[in-house]
């Protein structure tokens, strides 16, 4: 199920009324397990299976790793961990994308070859949980967490609903530990955790799919050329979509978690206040960034192995984290170029050290730089065929002088008036926290304002879309 | 992202972090208070400001969840229901308690608006449950049309509903039962949007895109909302929205291919004991000389009829059928409706054998 729909108001009522019954914190951790696979068999019930299947070999594998006294088996646990953990994303993820790529390999080379149509339904955030899933065996393999001694706690870990299907993707330190001891909301944690709630359903309902979604969707989806001003708008819409999409989930995620006494790290930093692409990663699905980076970049050698490698290592780690998005070649040209960002970032800093970012303009440069290039990436993310992408990003170039304007005044208004909120937004936060602003606010402001959050979901009467990373 | 690690790049530390997050030192209860009660309070000005302009509780609203709820009843209960499929205009047109009052049977509407029904006629084709009549409600062009429609992934819908979706229509139901406002064409956005604003070159805005027409009712019982009749403006603005139906011919390929697909569908379930039968619903002028234009009768409507082997009941042939009020040039008014499904209800008992043989009392 998702957040912003009817079914989830009164699942997490439901819940939140369970929670707060005077019940052992044994059978209120056996609720919000029960609750957690209710939330995801929402969805659809048999993919529940994998989700246990993932758990139950996770734990069982970590605690064979944990009592393995020579590397190599402590490896061979790890491998088994790894082929289940991959395999199923393999094989839902990637089997499609690799049977036609198989297709296309075989018809250019002319090995006779029966087309075969891949119809397997991709099971809802498996991308999340698998993650979630196998950082717990490598971080035992590594030595770095000691095994979680009972299989309930880690399930509800793997499973818990608030990050189940979209992240943040959480390691067994960051949640395990709270399950340890009765938690419960204070007053104060209840109503903050409402209001992020509903700040999260504000960026989704009435920012991304109200504001942003049709101007993106009508650019992307036209079917003649489209000109210089509209494909700016439609990638600008889907820039601001995307985000408001995935913060807005992570965002209430970590309110609905708040509501029961939980503490959910943030996922996003205002990533359109970013100075650099090194800096953009740090505020753009953090918890993405720092998987890849402490189980794919580091054991790969990270930057300790010489320059060379460290560039091979940064393309390598994004080209993996584009395919992580989805199962297409446009996703990897994405990672492709986030890389080549980084790696000239990378380049250019090695060799002006002394040169230090300071001054508005100078900043103001930076920044802008950087969220160009952040949403001519976006262009391969979003469109679904290379042609399509090189057609925007000609029109994105002035090359489509030619083409018949396509978006109507309403569309372009509300597409400048969303996007440059956003952005100035996240400049105004870039070094700020969104708790010490809040805290500096007056009372009645910030009851308007959170009114005024809720009035607009209500009244923009949202569809209950899926969010779009659910699909990741 | 990588890059941003330092050059302490070594395996992260097992460290075990308890993190806990920080809540603004602020008056939480109050400002609860203040949020909530903000908010209902200005649900219920909205509520009353939406009553005022015509909008009433008990409209359910319409969409593919509601559509997928009546297609599970076709699947769910006997082999020989009554179906009707097609466009807005059977949709509109029909009163669903008349037609059961005159022929027995109560339909099962999945009409959807804007949607050429042919996909559906295919779909009941296919579906070796079903034995029963299917009544295919017909506005050529878009019947004949390549276009799977504004609802063309209804049938996808059907089949990959999640049980959350299911549940979620049922609260929405509920939940249109009180409230007026929830009328997804009176959503802020559309509020926002359908204002008359000037547009660059040739470009339509949302403002001429098709607004509220109907109320929807149990069992997708749909009707003309009352407005487009009593309010000038709005009239004036649904004419504009169908510009007179204006548009090229249907490609011969095209009726060829529509009408060989509604041939096997016929074929299918008559094979099982069902019956396939083709109304017309009125259209007014200019637009019925538009679509005539568009799709002439000898050469869509009488061969489809002759190539079906199936009866077809088209509006010009009846005098019951005439002088109805259109409002809007496409679709009937609620009173008119009544009128016309008792004419075409009465024609398909006097036409159709099938209804006498699968009589049952409703």
């Amino acid at each position: 199920m998702v957040f912003n729909s009817l079914t989830f108001l009164v699942f997490f009522a439901v819940v939140l009324l369970l929670y707060n019954l005077p019940f052992s914190w044994r059978a209120k951790k056996g609720m919000l397990l029960v609750a957690s696979y209710l939330f995801y068999a929402g969805w659809n019930p048999p993919f529940i299976v994998l989700l246990w299947a993932s758990t139950v070999v996770d734990w069982l594998v970590a605690r064979q790793i944990h009592l393995q006294e020579t590397p190599q088996r402590r490896k061979a646990w790890l491998v088994v961990s790894l082929v289940v953990n991959l395999g199923f994303l393999g094989f839902f993820k990637y089997g499609g994308f690799a049977l036609e790529n198989w297709n296309h390999l075989a018809g250019a080379l002319a090995i006779p070859t029966t087309p075969v149509k891949w119809s397997i339904i991709l099971p809802v955030g498996i991308s999340f949980y698998t993650f979630h899933s196998m950082s717990y065996t490598l971080d035992i393999y590594w030595k770095r967490v000691k095994p979680i001694p009972n299989l309930f706690d880690f399930a509800l870990f793997v499973a818990f609903f608030t990050q189940l299907v979209a992240g943040p993707i959480l390691r067994t330190s960051d949640l395990v530990p709270q399950f340890e001891k009765p938690r419960r909301a204070t007053r104060d944690q209840f109503f903050w955790g409402l209001f992020l709630l509903s700040l999260g359903m504000f960026e989704k309902v009435v920012l991304a799919d109200g504001g942003l979604a049709p101007t993106a969707d009508a650019v992307y989806g036209a079917n003649d050329p489209v000109g210089f001003v509209d494909a700016w708008l439609g990638t600008l819409a889907f820039g601001g979509q995307i985000f408001c999409d995935f913060a807005g989930y992570s965002t209430a995620a970590v309110g609905a978690a708040m509501c029961m006494g939980f503490s959910i790290p943030n996922n996003f930093l205002n990533p359109y206040g970013a100075l650099g692409f090194s800096d953009f990663w740090r505020r753009w699905h953090i918890s993405l960034s720092t998987w890849l980076r402490d189980y794919l970049y580091i054991p790969l050698g990270g930057n300790r192995r010489g320059t060379g490698r460290t560039y091979a290592n940064l393309m390598i780690t994004m080209l993996l984290g584009g395919l992580w998005h989805g199962a297409s070649w446009t996703f990897v040209a994405w990672g492709f170029l986030h890389g080549l960002y980084l790696a000239v970032e990378r380049f250019i800093r090695d060799r002006v050290k002394t040169v230090r970012v300071s001054g508005a303009a100078v900043k103001g440069a930076i920044a802008l730089v950087t969220f160009g290039l952040v949403h001519v990436a976006w262009v391969f993310f979003r469109a679904k065929t290379f042609g399509g992408a090189w057609s925007l990003l000609a029109a994105m170039a002035g090359l489509h002088r030619s083409a018949a304007p396509l978006l109507p005044t309403v569309k372009i208004a509300e597409t400048v008036v969303f996007v440059a909120a956003i952005v100035a937004t996240h400049t105004y936060m870039r070094n700020r926290k969104l708790e010490d602003v809040v805290k500096q606010a007056p009372a009645q402001a910030v009851a308007l304002g959170w009114a005024f959050m809720m009035l607009a979901v209500i009244l923009t009467q949202g569809t209950a879309d899926g969010f779009i990373y659910f699909q990741f | 992202m990588v890059s941003s690690t330092s050059s302490s790049e070594a395996p992260v530390a097992a460290v075990e972090r308890a993190f806990a997050r920080g809540v603004p030192s602020l008056a939480w209860r109050r400002i609860a208070a203040i949020a909530f009660s903000v908010t209902l309070l200005a649900m219920l000005a909205w509520e009353l400001r939406m009553r005022q302009i015509g909008l009433r509780a008990g409209d359910l609203d319409d969409g593919v969840g509601q559509w997928a709820a009546e297609r599970r009843k076709v699947d769910a209960g006997p082999r020989d229901p009554v179906v009707l499929v097609g466009d807005s205009r059977i949709l509109f047109d029909t009163d669903l308690d008349i037609f059961a009052d005159v022929t027995g049977r109560r339909p099962i509407q999945l009409a959807l608006p804007g949607t050429p029904g042919a996909q559906f006629l295919t779909d009941l084709g296919d579906d070796e449950h079903f034995a029963g009549l299917v009544v295919v409600g017909m506005m050529e062009h878009l019947y004949f049309s390549s276009w799977k429609g504004l609802f063309g992934k209804a049938l996808d819908y059907v089949h990959d509903e999640s049980p959350s979706q299911r549940s979620g229509v049922v609260i929405h139901l509920e939940l249109s039962r009180t409230f007026a406002f929830l009328d997804k064409e009176y959503s802020l956005f559309n509020l926002i949007e359908r204002n008359d604003i000037p547009n660059r070159g040739d470009v339509e805005g949302p403002y001429l895109d098709v607004w509220k027409l109907s109320e929807t009712f149990d069992d997708r019982q749909t009707r003309m909302w009352s407005r487009i009749q009593t309010d000038p403006r709005l009239q004036q603005h649904a004419i504009a929205a169908w510009h007179d139906m204006k548009g090229k011919p249907l490609p011969q390929e095209q009726i060829d291919k529509t009408i060989a697909a509604a041939k096997r569908a016929c074929e299918r379930i008559r094979a099982r004991g069902g019956e396939v039968v083709f109304l017309r619903p009125p259209s007014a002028q200019p637009n019925r000389a538009n679509e005539e234009a568009r799709a002439p009768r000898a050469r869509v409507w009488d061969v489809l009829l002759r190539e079906t082997g199936s009866v077809g009941i088209h509006f010009e042939d009846y005098p019951a059928m005439q002088g109805l009020e259109i409002p809007e040039r496409s679709h009937l008014s609620a009173e008119s409706a009544k009128v016309f499904t008792r004419a075409y209800a009465g024609e398909l008992v006097r036409q159709v054998p099938w209804l006498a043989t699968h009589a049952r009392p409703h």
